[in-house]
């Protein structure tokens, strides 16, 4: 906010007022400044620490799996359908945990699953281990699409 | 222990930190319409180069001098798609709208420079960018370790690549350098090949002494591999190869020799059977590959009706040979006797039964195959699904087999179980069309047999009808519910707010202007977005010849307002064209042609034409206009100088001689769908010479004369075809009107009719038909019409029986002098005999009289037969014509050979 409001000072003194700009592109979708803004006051009303640079990140990772989704065709009433769509189709479900990483885990965290069989907690290990697959392989996907996509970011004053 | 669990649990939150990458969103974005209306008087864009600012302020939808800040954010996301932007600001200061805008650089050309060892186009092929690309300076140092690499790869390791960015020939145009100095290569100094010396010294290309280029050596392993593979082995392993202080070594495994060999086969040969196996795919040769095989065999035998054939392999490896011997039983071959279908608990009526044998792969009389009765017991059961019967189930088919006769009979045996019908289809929520019409929509009703294919089907094509209305988000929940036998189809319909077109962005023409793709919209801003608009307008802009890709889409929003993207790619604007044909009037012809299709990037075409043969020869310059002064009507404007020699055929004796200068300019505008109107004005200065003294009938006839004339003319077209009309009617009626009024030197009125009719009679008949007329009177000083005026038949396209303009009245010495009216008529029947080859029977009939009193219905007939070999510019054509009504010292027909049908 203290970046917004030294871009917006700065602006005022020397150019009239700034309505609005590119703050990051990715191709030839633009995400401008108005529209980051909003993006940065909401998800910081749940994620209070995040910082610009990563909001700004995160924003142009979501731009990345949704142009790859309207690629594939696929459908969603929202943008959060479609990213959650196209991240079932094309990571999770490619992720197969086997019994055997379920047993080592068990094992590694045995001090805290005392008093819990492994029976009790296997689906609940299943499931941490599939979303910590995900999200590895989430990451090297969405680096494979940095690499091939131009993608420029511009948070400081024009 | 609930807190040992919310342990466990809290693993999984950590486990939940993916979304990190992608926070999801509370509230998406700023919100369309929203924020402080500005009020502005002036515009100013600053940095703008590369498109006309009327674009610019229409995509950012800059008009009226007021706007909504977000707006303003849609616009510079909309500008932003041209992609030719690298950023655009925008600001406000006392009602000035400020707009600064830094665009990206085109790179205009690649020059590379010191690369003497390999060639520009395969270091072209290795950079990550391209001429007419935008350039990405992220690229660049991507650029020069791809080729860094390459260099290593083909032998010079030592290469050192300087990469510049310079300017280019426009403002946003950048040239990029590429200076190479390739240093010396590293060459091998001595070869090793491992396990197979041999065939390398007596045949390798490679050799010490050359340059250790890794493509050379590759493409040399690629050559062994296949060497091997001629000499019988199956999986030969070359490679990998090592390169040490200039000994280059390779390995090389040749593996086993693989012999096939067939015991007991005598209705089917070893060559066919050799097509049926397949051991190449296989990487090694094993119990389970072999299997394989000669199960392949046996359905292959199956197939052929060998119902009872049995194949036994056996495998035998000995030193480097393995030996594969497939035992085939063959045993006799067996017909389908006859096929029964018997109901078991229920019945079926005989109608349905019949239907169902239709279905059926196996058939009385056809060859039996063992294999296809499970098949056709899924085809039986899928049929009945299809009717209704949604539980319907196959017993075990009955096969009764006579040996002796060699026929099967088959009793197929389904259990059809209830059947169900639609009892109701209640439809909820729909609003902009009522439940009548999406139930027609649908294409079911209450009764009809039920089933989930047909459903599905009518669901897509209810949400098909939506989206035509501009419904793009709306949805489609089915339900269904069975009550007394009697299946209740349940819709709710979301019909969302309906998406209107809204702005549209072209981008990807970089020497063609905006407008040239705009005028050809089909649509308007603010119309329904309807998808089936697209194909027409993708065809609309395939037809201005100015690209190779055309991409239209609506780009993704939520909003009810949908901007379309136009991405094109275009051709190169520069055409050379060269040709050369022979034809049995004037021998050998040729032509060049240079034409340039975009000048100012407004579609607009100049093209400059040689046309050289011993009889004809012709230089022109042509200029069309699409868009006449913004309309869509276009203009063409002709110059040509030309000199013709006309020749009978028969006598090689010249009729006359023609050098001809003349300017011409037309205008054509679509009136209807398929009609076509055009007036064209055109001056001639024909002189006439060295004409036959039996075919001068005016003064006109020799000499220089000039011909000013208009010509009105309509053309109506619903061909499917251009070049291979299947059906549809080709008419067209032109006058043309020469007069000293319009200083010319001669008065003529000449009126020239034609009709053709193509209908397809089979898949593989086409019959055509053609009625073609001439009518022209001289007025004022001028009777007969002069000769480079006059009508001729005769020839390739006219009364196929008679040489080229042979047809008609002649003169005292014999020679065709031509009339003033003429009627040809032709009947064709187009016939496709194998692939892209046709055989062609006709008949023409027509006449030339001097005057138009003279006409009538004394006319010329031949027939004929001709081949047609279809290509892509339309059929090579080989006719030969007979006259039906031969006259005294005419030959009895005539060869022609050309392009394209006659009519």
């Amino acid at each position: 906010m203290v970046l917004f409001l030294g871009v917006l000072l700065q602006a005022g003194i020397l150019e009239g007022r700034l309505v609005d700009r590119v703050v990051a592109s990715i191709n030839d979708d633009a995400i401008t400044l108005r529209e980051f803004r909003a993006y940065y006051d909401s998800v910081r009303v749940v994620t209070p620490e995040i910082t610009e640079g990563e909001a700004i990140q995160t924003l142009i990772n979501r731009r990345l799996i949704l142009h790859e989704a309207e690629r594939m065709n696929l459908e969603g009433r929202t943008e959060e359908e479609k990213i959650q769509r196209y991240i079932g189709i094309r990571i999770r479900s490619f992720v197969k945990i086997r019994q055997e990483e379920i047993r080592e885990f068990y094992r590694e965290h045995a001090g805290r699953f005392r008093g819990l069989s492994l029976e009790d907690v296997s689906d609940k290990i299943e499931r941490l281990l599939i979303e910590r697959e995900v999200n590895r392989r989430l990451r090297e996907h969405l680096n494979q699409l940095r690499q091939k996509t131009y993608i420029k970011v511009n948070l400081m004053s024009p | 222990m609930f807190r040992r669990i919310f342990k466990a649990d809290s693993l999984l939150l950590i486990g939940m930190l993916f979304l990190l990458l992608l926070l999801p969103l509370p509230a998406t974005g700023a919100e369309k319409g929203t924020g402080e209306v500005l009020h502005y008087s002036q515009t100013v864009i600053e940095g703008l180069t590369s498109m006309e600012r009327n674009e610019f302020m229409y995509l950012m939808g800059l008009s009226g001098g007021k706007v909504k800040e977000s707006d303003i954010s849609e616009g510079i996301k909309r500008v932003f798609r041209k992609g030719l932007f690298d950023d655009v600001s925008v600001w406000i200061e006392d009602s000035v709208l400020r707009i600064k805008v830094k665009e990206r650089m085109l790179i205009g050309k690649i020059v590379i420079r010191g690369n003497d060892a390999i060639p520009g186009k395969k270091l072209l092929k290795r950079l990550p960018f391209h001429e007419r690309e935008i350039l990405r300076y992220d690229l660049l140092p991507r650029a020069k370790e791809a080729l860094k690499e390459y260099y290593a790869f083909r032998g010079y390791p030592d290469a050192e690549i300087n990469l510049e960015v310079k300017d280019g020939e426009r403002p946003n145009m950048v040239r990029i350098d590429i200076l190479i100095s390739e240093g010396n290569p590293e060459r091998i100094r001595m070869i090793d090949i491992e396990g197979y010396p041999d065939y390398f010294r007596a045949n390798m290309k490679i050799s010490a002494g050359d340059i250790y280029d890794q493509e050379a050596i590759e493409e040399e392993m690629v050559r062994l591999k296949d060497y091997f593979h001629k000499k019988g082995y199956h999986s030969p392993v070359i490679g990998p190869y090592t390169f040490e202080d200039g000994l280059l070594t390779i390995a090389v495994n040749p593996g086993m020799k693989l012999v096939v060999r067939f015991e007991g086969n005598t209705s089917v040969g070893d060559g066919d059977l050799m097509e049926v196996i397949d051991f190449d795919s296989a990487e090694k040769i094993d119990e389970e590959v072999v299997d394989e095989n000669a199960s392949r065999i046996l359905r292959y035998y199956h197939r052929k009706g060998f119902a009872r054939a049995q194949v036994a392999p056996v495998l035998r490896t000995a030193d480097d040979v393995t030996e594969i011997t497939f035992f085939v039983y063959e045993g006799k071959r067996y017909t389908v006797g006859d096929v029964k279908i018997k109901p078991v608990g229920g019945s079926l009526d005989n109608t349905l039964l019949e239907d169902l044998k239709g279905v059926l792969s196996l058939r009385k009389g056809g060859l039996y195959n063992p294999d296809s009765v499970q098949e056709d017991e899924a085809r039986i059961r899928d049929f009945l699904k299809a009717l209704g019967y949604q539980k319907a189930v196959t017993e075990e088919t009955g096969v009764e087999m006579k040996e002796e006769a060699g026929d099967v009979y088959l009793l197929f045996l389904p259990r059809p179980g209830p059947r169900y019908t639609i009892g109701e289809i209640i439809i909820q929520g729909n609003t902009v069309m009522n439940t009548e019409t999406l139930r027609g929509i649908m294409g079911l009703k209450k009764g009809d047999p039920f089933n989930y294919v047909d459903l599905f089907e009518g669901r897509r094509r209810i949400l098909n009808s939506y989206r035509e209305r501009g419904y793009l988000s709306a949805d489609l929940r089915l339900g269904t519910k069975l009550l007394d036998g009697k299946v209740r189809i349940m819709i709710k319909v979301r019909e969302g707010t309906p998406s209107r077109i809204g702005k549209t962005v072209v981008r990807g023409n970089i020497d063609t202007r905006t407008e040239v793709i705009l005028r050809e919209l089909n649509y308007r801003e603010g119309a329904l977005a309807d998808y089936r608009l697209f194909p027409e307008l993708s065809k609309r802009l395939y037809e201005t010849g100015l690209f190779n890709d055309v991409n239209i889409r609506m780009i993704e929003g939520e909003g009810e307002t949908r901007d379309v993207l136009i991405e094109v790619k275009e051709r190169k604007p520069g055409i050379f064209e060269f040709g050369f044909g022979y034809s049995e009037y004037e021998k050998m012809r040729g032509f060049l042609s240079l034409s340039y299709r975009n000048l100012q990037g407004m579609n607009r075409r100049v093209t400059s034409m040689l046309r050289l043969s011993k009889l004809k020869q012709m230089l022109s310059v042509s200029y069309h206009e699409p868009y006449l002064m913004g309309k869509k009507i276009r203009m063409n404007a002709l110059l040509s100088g030309s000199y013709r020699e006309e020749r009978s055929l028969d006598t090689k004796k010249t009729r006359y001689k023609v050098r001809k200068y003349l300017g011409e300019i037309s205008i054509e505008k679509k009136l209807r769908k398929h009609l076509q109107g055009k007036l064209t004005y055109s001056y001639s200065l024909v002189n006439t010479f060295d004409v036959a003294p039996d075919v001068v009938l005016s003064k006109e006839d020799t000499g220089t004369l000039g011909i000013s004339a208009i010509m009105p003319a309509l053309l109506y077209d619903t061909r499917d075809d251009l070049f291979e009309p299947r059906r549809g009617i080709l008419a067209g009626a032109s006058l043309k009107i020469a007069s000293s009024y319009l200083l010319g030197e001669t008065d003529f009125v000449k009126l020239s009719i034609e009709g053709s009719l193509f209908r397809e009679l089979t898949r593989n008949i086409v019959l055509a038909l053609l009625v073609k007329t001439g009518l022209a009177e001289g007025f004022m000083d001028t009777t007969d019409l002069p000769i480079v005026e006059r009508f001729f038949l005769g020839g390739r396209n006219a009364v196929r029986g008679f040489p080229q303009d042979e047809l008609g009245p002649r003169g005292e010495d014999g020679t065709p002098t031509g009339g003033n009216a003429s009627f040809m008529t032709s009947v064709e029947l187009r016939t496709r005999i194998w692939k892209n080859l046709g055989l062609v029977f006709f008949f023409d009939a027509g006449n030339v009289w001097r005057r138009i009193s003279d006409m009538d219905f004394n006319l010329r007939k031949t027939a004929g037969i001709g081949i047609r070999y279809t290509t892509p510019v339309g059929p090579l054509r080989l006719d030969y014509g007979h006259k039906l009504d031969r006259r005294e010292g005419e030959s009895g027909g005539e060869i022609h050979f050309s392009i394209g049908h006659a009519f």
